[in-house]
């Protein structure tokens, strides 16, 4: 970590000014957030990767072009998902059905997640391993605007408001393509579903808590509680 | 989210999805590749000595040639007389000939009355590209390998150009060179940034606007 205190939105007018290093400190900065969402929405690491450059060179081209009227993570985030879009329409993406690698990624807790005890029961992990692969294959099969939305809002647990922001759309079509994508993977989930009624405890954690209303500021923000 | 009527099982698909949240940090393969990148763009911007000055002046002298050059390549080569990059020819590698006839058909009848064409150009294609918003990563792409010459995107070039772009549509910001162009019929501006990380940007300007509409990334190289 650099320690440099500067605000996001300092760091991008210092880009925009001639600074070399200010915008890689802000892109570092978020870099794990934009990272998770490109995942993702991409499905696997190579995809996922290209997507990211694309967008982190489409933002330190474009830097100029921000106006103020969002939060410099939202624009990020906007800028991000437009590229890993872009790449799903044209089509430059290896086949969906790849199973998501992440979950092979140890010791960083990609299979534990914060709420879980040290002592975790192994089978309880292989199952919630498997729970969450098959929630990723079926979220792969879902239009792109669907599954970026649904990133967006139940696994990164931004608010609608900020993620019609980051999709330039309005609130009420990142409703729409929630509704329709949650209603898809309820239908493929169904199994996952049944399970889960028969056994209310094993209904997975909670979603995030959403953060509060993002002001156009320039605090990091952390990943939903 | 709130509804009158929310779907059945809606909150624990939420649950399952939040579960599936990715919490790890990105890894270090993708970030060394991140880092190396920015450092090509940060290394890109850093302002030439003032003896390189009548080195760049040379070159775009004779990057105006190679585009003289190359766009009459174009020209004969595609048999047309006003640059199309619609694409309709058939090397495409989209899916279906139904899109590249369909997109075609969109272009001609889109424009009719397009610019007639075949004065050679004088500092950059004579006659505006033609884009279209449902084939425009085709359309960069074609273009950038047509005319190899854009493919560096100095910021020198930009200045050697602003006069063409200008006159016919302002001048956008940032780095990188000009094209005259029409997107979906209007007048507008593509501007292709300097090249990093083996990609370049693309971006639409339409005439007057100060953001771009449209950003396309394309592999280069």
């Amino acid at each position: 970590m650099t320690g440099d205190e500067r605000s996001d939105q300092e760091l991008l007018a210092a880009h925009v000014s001639g600074d070399h290093d200010a915008f890689g400190t802000l892109f570092r900065r978020h870099r794990d957030r934009l990272w998770a969402v490109a995942l993702r929405t991409m499905g696997n690491h190579e995809d996922a990767a290209d997507g990211l450059q694309d967008g982190m060179i489409a933002a330190y081209r474009r830097a100029a072009s921000y106006r103020g009227d969002a939060a410099v993570t939202t624009w990020l985030h906007r800028v991000v998902v437009n590229a890993c879009l872009d790449r799903i329409r044209a089509g430059k993406v290896r086949r969906t059905e790849a199973l998501p690698d992440d979950l092979d990624e140890g010791g960083r807790g990609a299979l534990v997640s914060a709420d879980q005890t040290a002592a975790a029961d192994p089978a309880e992990v292989a199952l919630r391993d498997e729970r969450r692969r098959t929630v990723l294959a079926a979220l792969a099969t879902l239009p792109a605007e669907q599954r970026a939305a649904l990133v967006l809002v139940d696994m990164e647990g931004y608010p609608v408001s900020e993620v019609a922001a980051m999709l330039d759309c309005p609130a009420g079509t990142v409703k729409s393509r929630c509704s329709r994508g949650r209603a898809r993977l309820a239908e493929l989930l169904a199994p996952l579903l049944e399970a889960a009624d028969r056994d209310p405890d094993d209904t997975g954690r909670r979603n995030p808590v959403p953060p509060a209303p993002v002001e156009p500021s320039d605090a990091p923000r952390g990943p939903p509680a | 989210m709130t509804g009158p009527d929310p779907a059945p099982h809606e909150d624990q698909v939420r649950r399952l999805l939040a579960d599936a949240r990715h919490d790890a940090p990105v890894p270090e393969d993708v970030a060394d590749r991140l880092d190396a990148v920015l450092a090509d763009l940060a290394r890109e911007e850093r302002p030439r000595a003032v003896t390189d000055l009548a080195a760049a002046r040379r070159r775009r002298a004779r990057i105006r040639t190679v585009l003289v050059a190359a766009a009459a390549v174009v020209l004969v080569g595609f048999g047309i007389s006003r640059v199309d990059l619609s694409g309709s020819s058939s090397d495409s590698s989209s899916a279906g000939s139904a899109a590249d006839s369909s997109a075609a058909q969109e272009n001609s009848a889109a424009a009719p009355s397009a610019p007639p064409d075949a004065d050679l150009p004088q500092g950059a294609l004579a006659a505006p590209v033609r884009l279209t918003s449902g084939r425009l990563e085709q359309q960069v792409r074609r273009l950038v390998d047509t005319t190899q010459a854009f493919a560096s995107g100095t910021a020198g070039d930009t200045q050697s150009r602003a006069e063409d772009s200008s006159a016919a549509c302002g001048d956008p910001s940032g780095p990188g060179t000009p094209i005259v162009a029409t997107y979906d019929g209007a007048p507008a501006v593509l501007v292709l940034r300097p090249r990093a990380g083996g990609v370049q940007v693309a971006d639409v300007y339409l005439c007057g606007e100060r953001t771009p509409v449209r950003s396309v990334t394309v592999p280069v190289g």
